[in-house]
């Protein structure tokens, strides 16, 4: 007996405590009891829709036709409107979908920091003129931009919102996919759709059988489903935007031209920066929101009932700089910091006039308030440069007064001035439809013009004797393109040009340049060069990107300051601020520091090193920030007493004698 | 022998609990290994009928991120009509072009069917 016992036992034993890992296929599962269905929204899909009127569709409205998905190429850039998108709009709207409210479904392509986000912020990202008219969707829309929802994530395909594994569980009700937890918590009426992101094994037909579910499941709850063309073709035949659009033809819902619009763009839109075949350029970034919002803007106005969304009139945000300001002007400035502000207002540059900074009480005291700005200071510091538009004028210290010299110009440019030295200094100037390098002695009398043959000169530089300018090719109402750095020595005739491609920071010392190249790797090295242009090293940074370079006074130094950006999606990750000793070549880090346009400014001793910036504390307030880098003086910059509504800008900084 | 008999019980009852504590869970556990190994076979065979139809739309949800099981463990905290209920700690991290997101694995429920005598992930309660 008890030997049955015992072996009972042991078959209990073993029966209870097999391993659990048994994963031989089972031939036929029968089906649970509970349901594991993704989780019912509290919208119906479109089966109950039966009890709503079917949209009557007014004689007036046409639907063009489209040409065959094949001819995708040739699709415009803002869609059509389709019978089958002013149905669902329609239907959605009388069952309770959101007329303020619009989804993205898609991939890092689409997070709000590079997709609409900025249309939720116009205080900083203010329309251009002619785009005004969109002003009308953005509010009737305002608070769909800068967010990304549940159905964005950088890292999620098509497969992804339509798995519930990776549905955010603080957000979404157990069981339920991102893109049904999205379409119940902000029941939209236009949802984009656009998967750009590639990944070792996607096929075409892997993409369009989660897309179908996708389009499906939107359209299920009463949204019109906008879709996307890609900008790159990485799978080298466009059998995605092929595939893209098809399912806008099968299912006659709109599609949004992307790859269209960027055509004309440098390497149709694509960043050769990072070149991946996946990342597109900052610029296409932007052409990619404004695309998207003119697609939303002519979908909602042609579908809409004017009844059914009203929108007031807005009322264009009105820019007021707090500043500050004492009863009588110091241009008493010895050992302060100079520097300038701008604004942005309107989508134009606002000078904000010029301070000092008093580094020892970190005081800050206007120094000339207005639309005036610091170009530059002679390097005794007995002269300033300053410009009003297109304006120049030169500032005695000893006298206090400005004399205009020039009413030509060129107001563009961060550099449009050089000091060769305390008696001389160079400017760029327009005249007769063209840009000069105009020389002048410091009681501002025109002592030789350069004609530049290369292009238009839009920065100038100057070390000992030496002095070098930018060039770009500006055609007019173009961006300009960057053609390259000369240089030339004022004692002799002919200009060199240096080996420099990009448009990036540039610095000279008495004796030597210094200026960020792009590596292989898609980051930063620095280049030394010689007064004449010849490379002494290239020299590897930590990966980042170079946002100001400063020669300490003594030139045997340089300090860089360095953005760490996401790869993808553009935002600032951290500011890292760097000297570079050119005895050892021995790299030196010192403190993080964060803010928008940062400059790095050098005492006039070399001891002490400075980081200024402005620094967003509130989505509508900003103010100036300085750091002591090198903070041999305990200087405290803690109480800077400018704020602003709209970012501040940097424009120049000079720590005087 | 009332002794052995009451032994017997005791064992019994503690070797019966043990299966249905460990075994749903270790199911819970070794389904999401599979997603994350990408082994549709697997993972299906660690599936119910319904939760077997989303394995394949799970496995490609990951293959745009490199993604790994941190602290995963789970346990079974009661039932529901034939199902086991699991509850877990851990997460899953996910790197994306050089930035981690996180899934927290430890607010969701996990339902667990036992069906000719092997433990299936069935969902979400």
């Amino acid at each position: 007996m008890r030997k049955i016992l015992l072996f009972t036992l042991s078959v209990l034993f073993l029966a209870s405590c097999q391993s659990a890992v048994q994963v031989e296929p089972t031939p036929e599962k029968e089906q649970a009891t509970s349901t594991i269905a993704p989780i019912e929204t509290e919208m119906e899909p479109s089966k109950a829709v039966d009890s709503v009127p079917v949209p009557t569709i007014p004689p007036e409205m046409v639907f063009p036709e489209r040409k065959p998905p094949e001819e995708w190429q040739e699709w415009s850039i803002t869609p059509e409107i389709t019978k089958r998108a002013f149905e669902i709009y329609r239907e959605g709207i009388a069952l309770g979908s959101d007329p303020r409210a619009f989804s993205k479904v898609g991939d890092c392509q689409n997070i709000r920091d590079a997709f609409l986000g900025k249309y939720d912020n116009l205080t900083r990202y203010p329309l251009e003129t002619e785009n005004e008219y969109l002003l009308e969707t953005i509010k009737n829309f305002a608070g769909s931009f800068d967010t990304d929802g549940q159905a964005v994530r950088g890292g999620f395909n098509a497969a992804t919102v339509l798995s519930p594994l990776r549905a955010d569980p603080e957000a979404c009700s157990p069981g339920e996919s991102p893109l049904a937890c999205e379409l119940r918590i902000t029941k939209p009426s236009f949802v984009f759709i656009s998967f750009e992101v590639w990944w070792e094994g996607r096929t075409v037909e892997s993409y369009e059988k989660y897309m179908r579910q996708i389009i499906e499941t939107v359209i299920a709850h009463h949204a019109v489903p906008i879709l996307a063309t890609k900008a790159d073709n990485i799978e080298g035949d466009h059998s995605i935007n092929l595939a893209t659009a098809r399912l806008a033809a099968e299912y006659d819902i709109p599609l949004w031209n992307f790859w269209l619009a960027v055509q004309d763009l440098p390497a149709h839109g694509m960043d050769m920066e990072r070149n991946d075949g996946f990342h597109t350029s900052y610029e296409a970034w932007d052409v990619r929101s404004l695309t998207a919002l003119q697609t939303l803007d002519y979908l909602w106005k042609n579908l809409r009932e004017e009844t059914v969304v009203a929108v007031s009139e807005s009322e264009t945000p009105e820019v007021e700089i707090e500043i500050a300001t004492p009863e009588n002007l110091n241009w008493d400035y010895a050992n302060n910091i100079l520097f300038d502000l701008r604004c942005f207002e309107s989508n134009a540059e606002c000078p904000q006039g010029i301070y000092r900074l008093n580094p020892t009480n970190g005081e800050v005291v206007p120094l000339l308030l207005g639309e005036y700005l610091l170009e530059s200071v002679s390097p005794n510091g007995d002269f300033l440069l300053l410009s009003s538009g297109s304006h120049l004028f030169l500032a005695e210290r000893e006298k206090g007064q400005l004399s205009e010299i020039s009413n030509a110009f060129y107001q563009y440019a961060k550099n449009a001035t050089a000091w060769i030295s305390d008696e001389r200094f160079v400017a760029l100037i327009e005249q007769e439809q063209a840009v000069d390098l105009v020389f002048f002695s410091s009681d501002g009398v025109i002592t030789e013009t350069w004609k530049i043959a290369e292009g238009t000169p839009t920065e100038v530089y100057a070390g000992r004797g030496g002095v070098y300018w930018d060039v770009e090719n500006c055609p007019p109402a173009l961006d300009c393109s960057f053609v390259g750095t000369w240089g030339r020595d004022t004692d002799q005739a002919s200009a060199r040009q240096l080996v420099r491609a990009e448009n990036l920071p540039f610095d000279t010392s008495e004796t030597n340049l210094a200026y960020p190249i792009l590596a292989a790797d898609g980051f930063h090295n620095l280049i030394f060069a010689s007064a004449e242009g010849e490379i002494i090293r290239e020299y590897p940074l930590p990966q980042g990107r170079v946002r100001d370079l400063a020669w300490s006074p003594d030139g045997e130094s340089i300090a860089l300051t360095l953005y760490v950006q996401s790869s993808y999606s553009g935002r600032i990750l951290k500011i890292r601020n760097f000297v570079i000793e050119m005895k050892n070549w021995g790299l030196l880090e010192y403190p993080e520091t964060f803010g928008i346009a940062p400059a790095l400014v050098w005492s006039p001793s070399g001891e002490n090193l400075l980081w200024m910036g402005t620094e967003e504390i509130a989505e509508t307030e900003f103010r100036l920030v300085a750091t002591s880098l090198r903070d041999s003086e305990g200087l405290d910059f803690a109480a800077l007493n400018i704020t602003s509504p709209v970012p501040l800008i940097l424009h120049q900084a000079v720590w005087i004698r | 022998m009332r002794k052995t008999l009451f032994l017997i019980l005791f064992l019994s009852l503690a070797l019966s609990a043990c299966a249905s504590a460990d075994q749903p869970a270790q199911s819970v556990e070794n389904y999401y290994q599979a997603i994350l190994d990408g082994d549709a076979e697997r993972a299906a065979a660690l599936s119910c009928a319904e939760q077997e139809a989303n394995v394949q739309m799970e496995i490609d949800s990951f293959l745009a991120v490199d993604a790994a099981l941190d602290n995963f463990s789970c346990e079974q905290i009661g039932t529901d009509g034939d199902m086991a209920l699991v509850s877990c700690t851990g997460k899953i991290v996910m790197s994306y072009d050089g930035e981690d997101q996180y899934l927290d694995l430890s607010v969701a429920t996990y339902q667990v069917l036992e069906q000719g005598g092997d433990w299936l992930f069935c969902g979400y309660h």
